[in-house]
């Protein structure tokens, strides 16, 4: 009985300490991007502002994420983990120097098991 | 004395700016009647879908009680739709315009079709309202009052139409939307798919397994309606009469050259008339299975197909997308943001000479120049001939472009790659077809992936699995996803579920317009390959984008975005 009573009071210690893998919680998944404002940051020598502005929207949006792919197949969804955070890629232009600064808000992937179509 | 003035000023105005109004007994005369039937219904249709007078001038007609508009601004198709079997816009909603319907009363309900919801809910939305005459319906073309005399919504134009111009236009909407087109029985709907032979095996049968799905499984309802009363009011609740329809599908081989589909498609069709094509696949032509779907006003709804016809105003046929040219189209969008930049130096494709090379070099070309950048120059290769090192660097040498597209198939990464290596100033951007280019695009060395980005019309491979849940319900028993044609398959998956959704919205009414007005008021669509399929009344190409793309780093390197979804 009191050896019972050990092993309980053992097991329910364990499962406090590591609760997520108790409950078989998964490691986190993909992380997305939902990219809301984009500035360009001029290089050197500095090129023409409005074509380097128009070019990091394209730089930016490519880094997006599209939420709408979220709404049709059941299973899963998006849980936002950071707000505004700012991202600086090259623009990646061959005719131009300079930055794109891109504001997204980070989203993780949450599998929703129960509602997963067998 | 001012106030008199006023009075008859007032009258005076209204006099004159109020549409005039005509006797209906007029239009029982039928005037206008030397005219054949045939040429009735023609000037008809044409007044209803173009606006336009017997005449040949546009019809007369006032919105918001006195602003005059031309008719043809204000067609009764762009409301009413196509069918006539009218739409809804957001919160409004156009009730149907054929003289079936107006002629019938309409009341809160809709007879046999009360308890399901969908067709419940629509019925409640408008107001009742007796049967329409000819006398009641000319008042409200011309006066804008129903046969209750409640003003109808001032969106609706109050037309200035003579007796004739009346009566062919009453004639019109008597015979709109009228009679069950072909294919359609009581209890059954017939359906076909065209093949050509000589298409890929794999490909056909990727097509037809979701298409044949759809089929069998609207069967299984119907037959276990049929015996399972429990089945049958579920079948009922969801799908009113059509949970009893069955459905069928035929395959319709066309063989020999393309010169002889036409007389093929007629035969099948004496034979077995059809109410719409589903799906349908050609690694060749289709035109004339698009110009055979025009003539005989018969729907196709997404053949799976490279080189759809590029139209602004067919009808019939409803593509995914702009077929391989899309891609052409895309890359001279994205160079186009930036040819500022260019400084002078010009924009060169090397167009291989087969239909898919030629597709796309049409494609960039003619909106290179659409957007205001003049024709690009062209090196073109003959189907079987080399494209070397040599080639590449000789034009590199006298050109200086600013950008090389380059429209061929794997064939072209030996020589690309070779050059790329050895030159230390290459073309700002080289541009080639994902689609074109096919699986050795996996295989371009990692210190080569930034120097070529590649069109690629669909969403990247690592979002669209989350997609193929349903897919694998399609193939189950019967052999793995990965051994299907991947595009085909996931194309007609499309197809087989929005000719469901369509059907279930047409209220019992199916008309071959009206199912393609009904698809055109769709919502955007989240489904298995394209990243957005979108919808409008006279849109044929659902699927608008396409990425510019490269590819990443590492052993197992995914697609990397460059664009966003572009829109050619």
């Amino acid at each position: 009985m009191k050896l019972t009573s050990c092993l309980l009071l053992f097991t329910a210690a364990v499962l406090a300490a590591f609760p997520a893998s108790a409950a078989g919680e998964k490691p986190p998944g993909e992380r997305f991007l939902i990219v809301k404002e984009h500035s360009f940051r001029q290089g050197v020598p500095p090129g023409d502002a409005d074509t380097g502005h128009s070019l990091c929207g394209t730089r930016c949006n490519a880094l997006s994420f599209d939420y709408m792919n979220i709404t049709m197949p059941g299973g899963w969804r998006l849980i936002k983990v950071k707000e505004n955070s700012e991202i600086t890629v090259s623009l990646e232009s061959p005719f131009m120097k300079g930055e794109c600064v891109c504001t997204a808000d980070e989203y993780t992937v949450q599998i929703d098991e129960l509602g997963r179509p067998r | 004395m001012n106030s008199v003035c006023s009075v008859f000023a007032f009258l005076f105005f209204l006099a004159v700016a109020a549409p005039p109004s005509f006797s209906a007994d007029a239009v029982s005369a039928e005037p206008g009647n030397t005219l054949s039937k045939e040429e009735r219904f023609r000037l008809g249709e044409q007044m209803y879908q173009k606006g336009i007078l017997p005449s040949g001038k546009p019809m007369k007609a006032y919105v918001s009680d006195d602003v005059p508009v031309e008719g043809t601004a204000f067609t009764c198709t762009s409301c009413h739709l196509k069918s006539g079997m009218g739409s809804i816009e957001g919160e409004v909603v156009t009730p149907p315009t054929n003289g079936r319907i107006l002629y019938q009363e309409r009341k809160s309900f809709k007879e046999g079709a009360e308890f399901v919801p969908y067709i419940a809910n629509y019925s409640k939305y408008l107001p009742v309202r007796p049967a329409y005459t000819d006398k009641t319906l000319t008042e409200l073309l011309t006066g804008g009052a129903d046969p209750t005399g409640r003003s109808v919504l001032r969106a609706m134009p109050r037309y200035e139409l003579d007796d004739t111009e009346l009566s062919i236009m009453l004639e019109y909407l008597k015979n709109l939307s009228d009679k069950t087109p072909p294919g359609v029985e009581k209890d059954s709907i017939r359906f076909a798919t065209v093949i050509v032979e000589g298409s890929d095996p794999l490909a056909i049968e990727s097509m037809l397994a979701p298409i044949q799905f759809s089929v069998d499984r609207k069967n299984s309802l119907a037959k276990a309606a049929n015996v399972n009363f429990r089945v049958a009011r579920m079948g009922y609740n969801m799908l009113g009469d059509l949970h009893g329809y069955t459905f069928t599908l035929s395959k319709w081989i066309l063989k020999g050259s393309p010169d002889t589909w036409r007389g093929q498609l007629e035969e099948y069709y004496r034979k077995e008339p059809v109410f719409a094509f589903l799906g349908g696949i050609s690694d060749r032509d289709w035109e004339p299975v698009h110009r055979f779907c025009e003539e005989k006003r018969i729907p196709n709804l997404f053949p799976v197909v490279d080189y759809p016809v590029i139209s602004d105003s067919d009808w019939y046929t409803i593509y995914f997308s702009r077929g391989v040219r899309q891609e052409g189209e895309a890359a001279a969008r994205y160079l186009g943001a930036m040819s500022t930049l260019f400084a002078g130096r010009p924009v060169i494709q090397i167009v291989r000479g087969t239909k898919r090379g030629e597709a796309l070099a049409a494609g960039f070309r003619d909106t290179w120049k659409e957007t205001g950048h003049g024709k690009p120059k062209e090196l073109r290769l003959k189907e079987g001939e080399k494209l070397t090192a040599a080639m590449i660097a000789e034009l590199f040498q006298s050109e200086n472009p600013a950008a090389l597209l380059l429209w061929d198939d794997e064939k072209l990464l030996e020589p690309l790659l070779e050059i790329i290596g050895k030159r230390d100033v290459t073309p700002g951007y080289i541009i080639a077809s994902g689609t074109y280019i096919g699986k050795s695009l996996w295989k371009i060395p990692d210190s080569f992936r930034d120097r070529i980005h590649f069109t690629y019309p669909f969403r990247l491979p690592q979002d669209d699995f989350r997609y193929d849940q349903p897919l694998h319900k399609i193939v189950a028993g019967k052999k793995p996803l990965k051994h299907y044609d991947q595009a085909a398959i996931r194309q007609s998956y499309i197809t087989g579920e929005l000719l469901g959704k369509a059907l279930m919205e047409m209220r019992g009414e199916y008309f071959r317009d009206y199912l393609l007005d009904t698809i055109g008021m769709m919502k955007d669509m989240y489904y298995p390959l394209y990243e957005r399929v979108s919808f409008g009344p006279t849109q044929r190409y659902v699927s608008k984008g396409c990425y510019i793309v490269q590819l990443g780093k590492g052993e197992n390197p995914q697609l990397v975005k460059k664009s966003e979804w572009v829109m050619p």
